[in-house]
């Protein structure tokens, strides 16, 4: 096969019509990438020939002894019409290596007349379409969202390690992947989707796995292969496809108070429903959720409409872009109406609602004006939403079956050798050929010389697929004879390309710059390329047990891999597989000479402190390996209690030892470095026996105890408790953000300091703090306070200054830092309770905030002492924002009907009450004539 | 030809004897009693009182009492607690500075009780997104009195959003607090350290675009490779003009065609030859009461839970040089080490967030120089056709004048988006000529294959001192970044 760089200019289409120029040439040959693998580190030829020998299916027509020969099964074409477009049909079965290069599908008229060619495929085309077809069009569209979801997962999941990337990258060759042609005039996104969840039902040889696709990966994929559909005229033109029901996207966000800016969000999921509801499969949440569904509605006729939400929490209704319900905020089961005109037909509707905490509700009502004047639930049938542009194969024309050409095609298909290797029970082949063993190797005659003869098959093989046919059939004696354990190991690894993925004894390392741009880890796991690149093979039957072999090649359960790679191992048909599972046990041999080591309790007792954290005792696996179904402390490797399930003792005694020997770059570490245990005074030091110990911990699977260091998600790991003097600890906290400064009270108060925004943020009674969330390992949780009874205080910064007494608040974005002054630290009193100094416009200010002790329990107190200042800023303190805020008088004030707040001021800075949009603020003017200005802010709740 | 073989041979339980027996006859390990403190140390200093002071990853800050006796007696006394991952500790005007999570603090115990009292906030323009690997190294005192700090970038989610200068070196004016960045294209920097003569160098981590971890200096305006601060580069006070994100897969020595500004390391540390995750720091200033090492630096390392050696010379401009093993066998993977005031090298460790050697989580150990010179490796200077190796003792000078006991290769690494890289281009070292100094004290090794831009690892074998005693290590990695054009006087 000659290889060609295919110059990169105009996308991978261009590339190929590049190829196609020169396709006579350059890119017929048959494409086997797992025998270029073999061949490119020296394989044999006689074996490499074999291989060829049975992927091209030669023994269909020269019928031999099969031992060694591995024939492929062809497509299944007994419904071939219902998915393939007779254009493309007419065009492939002219000119098979033109239409799909490196096809190993061979060319029947090579040498025909013209007229000859055309009207035997067109008899054929009439024949195979006559099997089904001809194709339906999809019912489904195709949106740009599919299109760039199945992108993704062709590129990522698997498909393109055999296929080729389908972008434009530097530096990546294309010629040694299995094109896929024309899909785009082959076939429809209905009818690719469904022999992408199922492709052995089609083709039974399983050369084309399944990738463990659910509907919509298949679909999507689908769409994205045929997206040269959906750019066609015939496409864009056309009106959307419209499916009953709405889209739903789902979002997760804390401390909502109100309708978030979805715009500005992230959905955590989205769906589909036929009908306005909270039980959605994929919402994980039962608090600080939001939900926004959309699509269209339809209006049986034109009128007034009235629609209603009935909501806890808040929720609102757009039509046509405009809001028609307004039913925001935090609250209870509350109702509320909005009107609008419609004309007949359909219009954009949107449906958002959120659910900060306590309970939650949503119901959606219309009142379709003029008929009864009633209030009705929003019926489903009204809903619709965008199903994508329609989608049919490109070169599309009307085609009707001629019975007299299809009965002309079904006799060609028998008599021109189709019917050999697409075996059809009514349509059994007449061609005829010599055996694999008549074959004259050193004659002039038959499909491997240069110059193939008409009648006979073109499969347009290089000058080296020849040589190893030749060579292969020069060795035919010891065809009856099966190649030894490793052979037929390999020969798997090159027929299904696992070496696309895999490597095994130095053959099959992906390419470094391919590795790169489509091997990847789901998020950012921190495992190198282990997490990334699909593991080598060396030493795999001596690994895994084999139920464990046959389990990861048939079904996904012991499948560990697959929790961080974006990889999926796929799925070939166990059937095809037998000489690998037969022989890969006897290919590797046992790491082991003795039997599995004794269950023994004392030993397992001891490989649990061994995995875990125990000083002394623990060699901490548990830092980087889950284990039970609990995460691990810092990196989420492989879930130890699988172990048992999947490794056998002697590879795992080996491995333990040894790392870096079966896994080069491991993040493993050589905990016996040298053969010394790290613990020599725990079983007299022996790593062997150590290792035993780990061994029967770790065989009684999910049951084990938990090791030391592993806290169940929810439990508590690093409470700090102020028991005697105060603590400040700075650390990560949800709603307070990075940069937060805790003070834990023995008086069973807390608080909490935001030195980003510069305000405080929170206080509570109760428990302090855990801090497990960012000091175990490598985490970064965000953990609220472990006590009971919090206050959240107003959510911008605690000063700021006013252009006028009517100028909104500042609002403090996720990410604003600064807006409530520049923090310039704490000090800390005899007592050690901190006092928080910060600037603000010329301003200096202390703030202290500490426990008073009062009947019922602990309440805060601030005092702030404030100095400097300038001519022209207008300083305030907001001492309270809420929907209620009633003066009580002498600087008591009453917040939402629970708070009490008891404010000190100067004379002349009179606290006042001010609406700011829907909440009310109470502001302290600060006025530093004398130099400083103090005030005592005491909140009991 | 047959079919391929699986090339990988069975392997058995080899119960080798561990190589740091030989080390503890010259350097003895101390453990001091911590295992009940969580004693995740990331932050080590000897104060000008001559106390040792230690700060964990937790956030406590202690005082070591009784540092220097016998390591049973030796105590903590809570000085501080609270701080976000302090990963530095500096002594500098009367105040206590530390790098935290969110910015650079100066802490002081105001009424002398050992207890600090008043933490002030001299700097907080780098930002933090929240991710937990966004940790920041230092400060240290560079020259004209700015403290130096290298910030890691984070690594996966960013909760509040992507921040600036994550990657970055910047210096800090201690006086007015403002931040003046230095260097980007940092990744994990987990140690950085100002050498006697003023410059600033960090160790940095391998990943993605860091092939192997390394040494490197800081200067003003060089990119070290990682594209991830890159998007902070031109904000003000950035030291760049514009320039491409780095293409994955150049060699590194030939990155400057793309950008001027890259910056090639001093010290390569092959990977899993000479650690996996380099960290702390230390230049040996004792004068010989550590050993025969004075002057050289000290680089721990965070997986194998051991300590090399690192020899630098300054070649066309560029400091450049040399990693040696010198002891392993320490309890856990090591954060920082730092000299005391009795010359012992203090070494605290924590293996929170990272598997490593050892038999602890976390721990503080003291190595000790036993008074008796191993025959070593002392030092490696590049010549024009190869290099001279300085030893502790003299040679036997029939083995170390013998050219068929060296031997070695040279391989050299590019800068790929990938986790980690092979080496790369790899070739055997042919080496001509051994000849031995006159004094037996040093070996000139002509070399006819040095190639510029490569590690040269070196394999010493069969070398013996006079008395017939072997190198206690043998190999030793040079970074030659460039060739020199003459000999060095």
């Amino acid at each position: 096969m000659s290889y060609v760089r295919v110059a990169r200019s105009g996308g991978w289409f261009a590339g190929m019509a590049a190829v196609l120029l020169f396709s006579e040439v350059l890119c017929a040959a048959p494409v086997i990438p797992g025998v270029d693998h073999l061949a490119a580190n020296g394989g044999d030829e006689a074996f490499l020939g074999e291989i060829l020998i049975g992927e091209l299916a030669c023994t269909q027509c020269h019928p031999a002894a099969q031992k060694r020969l591995w024939n492929k099964e062809s497509p299944d074409l007994s419904a071939v019409g219902s998915r393939v477009t007779p254009q493309y049909l007419r065009r492939f079965l002219a000119s098979p290596h033109e239409v799909k290069p490196g096809a190993t599908m061979p060319d029947l008229f090579h040498s025909s007349a013209p007229a000859e060619r055309e009207q035997a495929t067109e008899e054929l085309t009439h024949f195979l379409t006559s099997l089904g077809g001809p194709v339906l069009f999809s019912q489904t569209g195709g949106t740009l969202e599919a299109r760039a979801r199945g992108e993704e997962l062709f590129h990522t999941t698997g498909c393109a390690t055999c296929h080729g990337p389908q972008e434009e990258k530097e530096g990546i060759r294309l010629d040694r992947f299995n094109a896929l042609g024309d899909l785009a005039s082959k076939t429809t996104v209905d009818a690719l989707a469904q022999f992408l969840l199922n492709p052995r039902e089609i083709r039974p040889s399983g050369r084309m796995p399944s990738l463990w696709l659910d509907e919509d990966e298949a679909r999507a994929i689908s769409v994205y292969l045929l997206r040269k559909q959906l750019d066609a005229p015939q496409s864009r033109n056309a009106p959307p496809v419209s499916l009953p029901g709405l889209n739903v996207d789902y979002y997760e966000a804390d401390s909502l108070q109100k309708l978030p800016n979805f715009a500005a969000l992230e959905p955590a999921e989205k769906g589909t429903v036929e009908s306005i509801t909270l039980n959605l499969p994929f919402r994980r949440r039962s608090n600080h959720y939001a939900l926004r569904f959309h699509g269209q509605i339809l209006a049986p006729k034109k009128g007034e409409y009235r629609f209603a939400t009935h909501s806890d929490d808040g929720s609102a209704i757009y039509i046509n872009g405009e809001l028609v319900v307004d039913n925001d905020g935090t609250h209870g089961m509350q109702r509320r109406e909005g009107r609008y005109t419609l004309e007949a037909g359909a219009h954009a509707f949107e449906l958002v609602y959120f659910n900060g905490g306590g309970g939650g509700g949503l119901q959606v009502f219309w009142d379709a004006g003029g008929q009864s004047g009633q209030w009705r639930p929003l019926p489903r049938e009204v809903f619709r939403r965008f199903g994508g542009l329609p989608m049919s194969p490109l070169g599309n024309a009307e085609f009707q079956v001629d019975a007299a050409k299809a009965a002309a095609g079904k006799q060609k298909f028998q008599t021109l050798g189709c019917a050999s290797c697409h075996r059809m029970d009514d349509a059994p082949p007449v061609f005829t050929a010599k055996s694999l063993n008549e074959l004259d190797v050193d004659g002039d005659d038959g499909c491997l010389i240069v110059k193939v003869r008409r009648g006979l098959p073109d499969y347009r093989l290089s000058k080296a697929q020849k040589r190893q046919i030749l060579a292969a059939l020069e060795s035919r004696r010891q065809f009856a004879q099966p190649r030894p354990a490793e052979e037929q190991v390999q020969k798997t690894l090159a027929v299904f390309n696992c070496y696309a993925c895999h490597q095994r004894g130095g053959v099959g390392v992906p390419d470094a710059e391919f590795a790169a741009q489509y091997f990847h880890s789901i998020g950012d796991i921190d495992l190198g390329e282990e997490a990334k690149v699909p593991p080598s093979l060396d030493f795999v039957g001596a690994k895994l047990k084999p139920a464990a072999i046959q389990s990861i090649l048939s079904s996904q359960a012991l499948h560990v891999r697959r929790i961080h790679m974006k990889t999926r191992m796929p799925n070939f048909g166990l059937e095809n597989l037998s000489a690998f599972v037969q022989h890969i046990g006897s290919a590797d041999g046992r790491l082991q000479s003795d039997p599995d080591p004794p269950f023994l309790e004392s030993d397992a007792r001891i490989g649990r402190d061994f995995v875990g954290t125990k000083i002394g005792a623990g060699l901490a696996c548990v830092t980087c390996h889950r284990i039970a179904g609990q995460n691990a402390l810092a990196i989420q490797g492989i879930d130890l209690a699988t172990t048992y399930d999947r490794i056998q003792f002697g590879w795992f005694e080996q491995f333990m030892l040894h790392p870096a020997r079966f896994k080069p770059g491991t993040r493993m570490p050589q905990f016996w470095f040298g053969g010394q245990s790290p613990f020599p005074n725990i079983l007299e030091g022996n790593a062997k026996k150590q290792i035993q110990a780990i061994w029967s911990y770790l065989s009684l699977k999910n049951s084990l105890p938990l090791p030391e260091g592993i806290v169940p998600e929810g439990g508590v790991a690093m409470e700090i408790v102020p028991a005697e003097t105060p603590i400040v600890h700075r650390t990560f906290m949800q709603d307070v953000g990075p940069r937060a400064i805790l003070a834990g009270f023995p008086e069973k108060l807390s608080i909490a300091f935001d030195a980003n925004v510069v305000r405080l943020a929170k206080v509570w009674r109760g428990r302090f703090f855990d801090h497990s969330g960012v000091e175990s390992g490598r985490t970064d949780k965000f953990l609220g306070p472990l006590g009971e009874d919090v206050l959240d205080l107003p959510p911008g910064p605690a000063f700021a200054h006013l252009d006028s007494p009517q100028t909104s608040w500042p609002v403090a974005e996720k990410t604003s830092r600064d807006i409530g002054g520049r923090f310039l630290g704490y000090r800390l009193g005899t007592d050690r309770r901190p006092t928080f100094r910060y600037q603000l416009k010329g301003y200096t200010i202390e703030e202290k905030a500490e426990p008073i002790l009062r009947p019922g329990g602990a309440v805060l107190k601030r005092s702030f002492q404030i100095r400097g200042g300038a001519e022209d800023v207008a300083l305030y303190f907001l001492a309270a924002q809420s929907a209620s805020i009633a003066d009580q008088g002498k600087g008591n004030y009453e917040v939402n009907g629970a708070i009490r707040i008891q404010l000190k001021t100067s004379p002349e800075a009179q606290p006042f009450i001010r609406p700011d949009g829907e909440k009310r603020q109470l502001l302290v003017p600060i006025s530093t004539g004398n130099g400083t200005a103090s005030i005592t802010q005491i909140i009991a709740w | 030809m047959q079919p391929l073989k699986t090339y990988l041979t069975i392997v058995s339980v080899g119960l080798a004897v561990a190589v740091s027996a030989n080390e503890s006859e010259y350097y003895q390990i101390d453990t001091l009693p911590a295992d009940h403190l969580r004693m995740e140390v990331g932050a080590m200093m000897l104060r000008q009182d001559g106390r040792m002071m230690v700060g964990t990853r937790t956030g406590e800050i202690y005082i070591i009492e009784n540092a220097y006796g016998p390591p049973e007696k030796a105590s903590f006394k809570l000085w501080a607690r609270g701080i976000a991952q302090p990963l530095g500790l500096l002594e500098h005007e009367g105040w206590i500075y530390t790098a935290q999570r969110g910015e650079l603090t100066r802490m002081k115990d105001v009424d002398g009780d050992d207890q600090c009292d008043l933490f002030e906030t001299v700097c907080d323009d780098w930002e933090i997104s929240g991710n937990y690997h966004e940790y920041n190294f230092g400060p240290r005192l560079g020259p004209e009195g700015f403290l130096w700090i290298v910030t890691n970038k984070p690594f996966g989610g960013e909760p509040y959003g992507r921040a600036h200068w994550r990657g970055w070196a910047v210096r800090i004016n201690p006086k007015t607090g403002q931040m003046l960045p230095v260097s980007a294209g940092l990744r994990s920097p987990a140690g950085i350290e100002n050498s006697p003569w003023g410059d600033v160098f960090y160790t940095d981590n391998q990943g993605e675009w860091c092939n192997a971890s390394k040494l490197s200096h800081l200067e003003f305006g060089d990119y070290h490779g990682h594209p991830h601060g890159l998007i902070t580069k031109n904000l003000a006070g950035a030291p760049f003009n514009d320039f491409p994100q780095p293409v994955s897969g150049t060699f590194m020595k030939d990155m400057r065609r793309q950008n001027p500004h890259f910056k090639m390391p001093a010290v390569w540390f092959p990977y899993d030859k000479m650690g996996k995750s380099p960290s702390g720091m230390k230049w040996d200033l004792t004068q010989g009461g550590f050993g025969p090492f004075a002057g050289q630096l000290f680089v721990a390392d965070q997986h194998h839970a051991s300590v090399m050696r690192v020899v630098l010379e300054k070649v066309d401009g560029h400091w450049q040089g040399a990693c040696i093993p010198f002891r392993e066998g320490f309890q856990c993977g090591i954060i920082r080490i730092c000299f005391g005031k009795d010359h012992s090298l203090f070494v605290g460790q924590s293996n929170a967030g990272w598997g490593g050697r050892g038999n602890r989580p976390w721990g503080l150990q003291r190595l000790r120089w036993t008074g008796k010179t191993p025959f070593e490796i002392h030092s490696i200077q590049a010549r024009p056709d190869g290099f001279k190796l300085a030893f502790t003792q003299p040679v036997n000078p029939a083995k170390a004048g013998h050219p068929a006991n060296y031997s070695g290769e040279n391989y050299t690494y590019k800068l790929e988006s990938r986790y980690g890289g092979p080496e790369a281009d790899k070739k055997q070292l042919k080496i001509i000529a051994a000849t031995v100094a006159a004094d037996s004290k040093s070996v000139v090794l002509v070399v006819d294959t040095l190639r510029a831009g490569y590690v040269h690892e070196l394999r010493l074998k069969n070398l013996t001192n006079q008395n017939g005693v072997p190198l206690l290590h043998e190999e030793i990695y040079y970074t030659l970044v460039n060739i020199p054009k003459n000999l060095a006087l």
